[in-house]
């Protein structure tokens, strides 16, 4: 009898990949060959489990590379916890901590929007713990409502964690309820998610690295781990690191999908659509926000709603689809009312504007940014309608209104003297492009991107 | 309520304090699946009702979530018996009468998905290019290097670690 044949040629042969004259001395081996033929019916099952995972995409996406060092490059595994501690919390107990956490946490909540800081608690208790992280938890959903806020959250919790880790050792009701390092993993991914929307994405990074391995570490689930997961696949997209982003969205999906939480796994979704739009698949790109869109919608999850038809649109216009990205924001802003979503409506006229500006349809952008503005005034968001302003101004300009732009900056103006977040110099900067009869485009374009990023800074430094 | 608004505390609570019926199904589904005596299936379904409390802002159906996670950290706690095993063979196991074979169905896929993380970054390429992008695995021998023969000896150890964590 001849040797064994190795598994890689079985393989083959299971999946018909090789040529008649390999197959036929393969098969004649396999005859005389009881323990290639047994290697054969094991391969056989694998195939199906290897096709079976491929189909819930735990491959990755092709050949993905992650630094041998990159600590998102596999999931770590979770600690188990001290089986010879367990049995102490019974479930009734539990529920009943868990229950007034969620009282307090609102206490907490309504503290955090007063800018009242921290009260004072005692994590020495489960139900304190409980409310410390679900009012951590909370601050994520809200995020677009006040990063700079929920990131000096997430500093305050994290000095309090670290005081009382060193004070003293915690009861066992209270760690096995909620780990210390599980809040310190929370409130690590609450300061990553703030510097996602100060668009800091160094500090983003080392904030998730370090929730991750609080996590692992320290008893928190796998959802724990695909939340962070979800994030940094977004940071990677930000930062052009398409195949990485995708690989780490597909797992948090993955994880999202198997313990029925369709609204974080539409974020993972959204995420692989950022992720596929930076590797220049801007098809698949528009079938993933189209898939997150709805759930979106039917979970209110509006700043999500509004990042994914942002977009869409954008995909769609790198497609040359104007017109039917148009249609997108037509159909969302029909569905709307001007009170109960606002600012909602502000951020969809602004997409709009973008989207048409990209396009080069000066006139209507014009148009879109000039009610996105009015809308975000109303609203009293003055920062997100100077950005406005100035793509409108920017508009006028392209479209060759250069005495409307010089009216429209005149007015904003007056606006930003009475407003101390930016630094007039720049504003002056724009006053003097436009005093000439044919202003420089390119100059004003990153004028106003000069804007946007001052802006965007300025709430930086407030976040420390 | 709102349409993001999660389960009511009582909806947590059933999920949680199951009644005898549904608390057994899980001890079995543990036994069948995993090998897992009650006692270790008690304290492991105590952990998942410690995580759906952690989580319960997040959890839109309490009972699937309990389902999902204890069955993930059945799949956990086997394979950290099967370690120790390896490591210290013959010597005392947590999983008492924990039975070795492998489990079928879901959860042989849990241990395959677990396995792939173990393999060689080039294999999983291989695998991947084959399963995923279509090609033969002849040419997804070529992805992954340029010369067949070098390729095919690391493809079939870890072909190898694969069928062993598979069954």
């Amino acid at each position: 009898m001849t040797r064994h044949v190795d598994d890689f040629v079985l393989l083959r042969c299971v999946v018909g990949d090789l040529a008649e004259d390999e197959r036929a001395s393969i098969a004649s081996h396999l005859d005389e060959c009881p323990q290639c033929r047994a290697t054969v019916t094991s391969l056989e099952k694998l195939d199906g489990g290897l096709r079976a995972v491929a189909s819930s995409g735990d491959f990755g996406e092709g050949p993905t590379e992650f630094a041998p060092d990159d600590p998102f490059r596999r999931r770590p595994r979770l600690r188990v916890p001290d089986r010879t501690r367990l049995g102490s919390v019974a479930p009734s107990t539990a529920i009943a901590a868990s229950e007034r956490g969620t009282v307090l946490r609102d206490r907490i909540l309504e503290a955090v929007r007063r800018g009242a800081g921290l009260p004072d608690l005692l994590l020495r208790e489960a139900e304190q713990r409980y409310a410390l992280l679900y009012a951590l938890q909370q601050a994520g959903r809200e995020i677009a409502e006040g990063p700079v806020r929920a990131s000096a959250f997430a500093e305050a919790v994290l000095r309090k964690v670290r005081s009382e880790s060193a004070a003293r050792r915690a009861p066992e009701e209270a760690e096995q309820s909620v780990p210390l390092s599980v809040i310190r993993g929370q409130a690590h991914l609450l300061t990553a998610m703030a510097c996602m929307w100060t668009r800091d994405f160094s500090r983003a990074r080392s904030s998730l690295v370090l929730a991750y391995r609080a996590f692992a570490r320290g008893g928190g689930g796998e959802i724990d781990l695909a939340l962070v997961e979800s994030v940094e696949a977004q940071r990677r997209a930000f930062a052009n690191e398409g195949a990485g982003a995708l690989v780490l969205a597909r797992r948090a999906q993955t994880t999202f999908e198997e313990l029925g939480v369709d609204d974080l796994a539409a974020r993972a979704i959204g995420a692989r659509g950022l992720a596929f739009s930076t590797l220049g698949r801007e098809e698949d790109a528009v079938r993933c926000f189209r898939e997150a869109l709805p759930v979106y919608e039917r979970h209110e999850l509006w700043s999500n709603y509004v990042g994914c038809l942002n977009s869409i649109a954008t995909s769609l216009n790198r497609l040359g689809r104007v017109d039917e990205a148009r249609r997108e924001y037509a159909r969302a802003l029909r569905r709307f009312s001007q009170e109960r979503h606002r600012s909602l409506l502000g951020y969809l006229r602004t997409g709009l504007a973008e989207t048409l500006f990209g396009a080069g349809r000066f006139s209507q952008a014009s148009v879109a940014a000039a009610r996105a503005a009015q809308v975000f005034r109303d609203a009293g968001m003055r920062a997100t309608g100077y950005i406005a302003t100035l793509l409108e101004i920017e508009s006028r300009v392209r479209q060759g209104s250069l005495d409307r732009a010089r009216h429209r900056l005149d007015l904003l103006r007056r606006e930003i003297s009475r407003d101390p977040t930016l630094d007039p110099s720049v504003i002056r900067e724009i006053a003097d492009a436009l005093s000439v009869a044919d202003p420089d485009m390119e100059r004003l374009g990153t004028l106003r991107l000069q804007i946007e990023e001052l802006i965007a800074r300025s709430a930086r430094e407030k976040t420390g | 309520m709102g349409a993001d608004a999660p389960p009511p505390t009582r909806q947590i609570a059933e999920a949680i304090l199951l009644d005898s019926a549904r608390r057994n199904k899980l001890f079995a589904f543990a036994r069948s699946r995993f090998g897992i005596g009650s006692d270790d299936a008690q304290d492991l379904l105590q952990e998942t009702a410690l995580e759906l409390l952690r989580h319960r802002g997040y959890v839109r159906s309490p009972d699937g979530f309990v389902f999902a996670v204890f069955r993930a950290r059945c799949a956990r706690f086997i394979q950290r018996s099967r370690l120790r095993r390896q490591m210290f063979p013959g010597g005392s196991d947590d999983a008492e009468g924990c039975d070795p074979s492998l489990p079928d169905g879901v959860d042989r896929q849990f241990a395959l998905r677990e396995a792939l993380d173990e393999i060689s970054a080039s294999c999983r390429r291989l695998l991947a290019a084959y399963y995923i992008e279509g090609r033969s695995l002849r040419e997804a021998a070529r992805v992954v290097s340029l010369q067949y023969s070098s390729v095919a000896k690391t493809i079939s150890r870890c072909l190898k670690k694969l069928r062993k964590c598979f069954g």
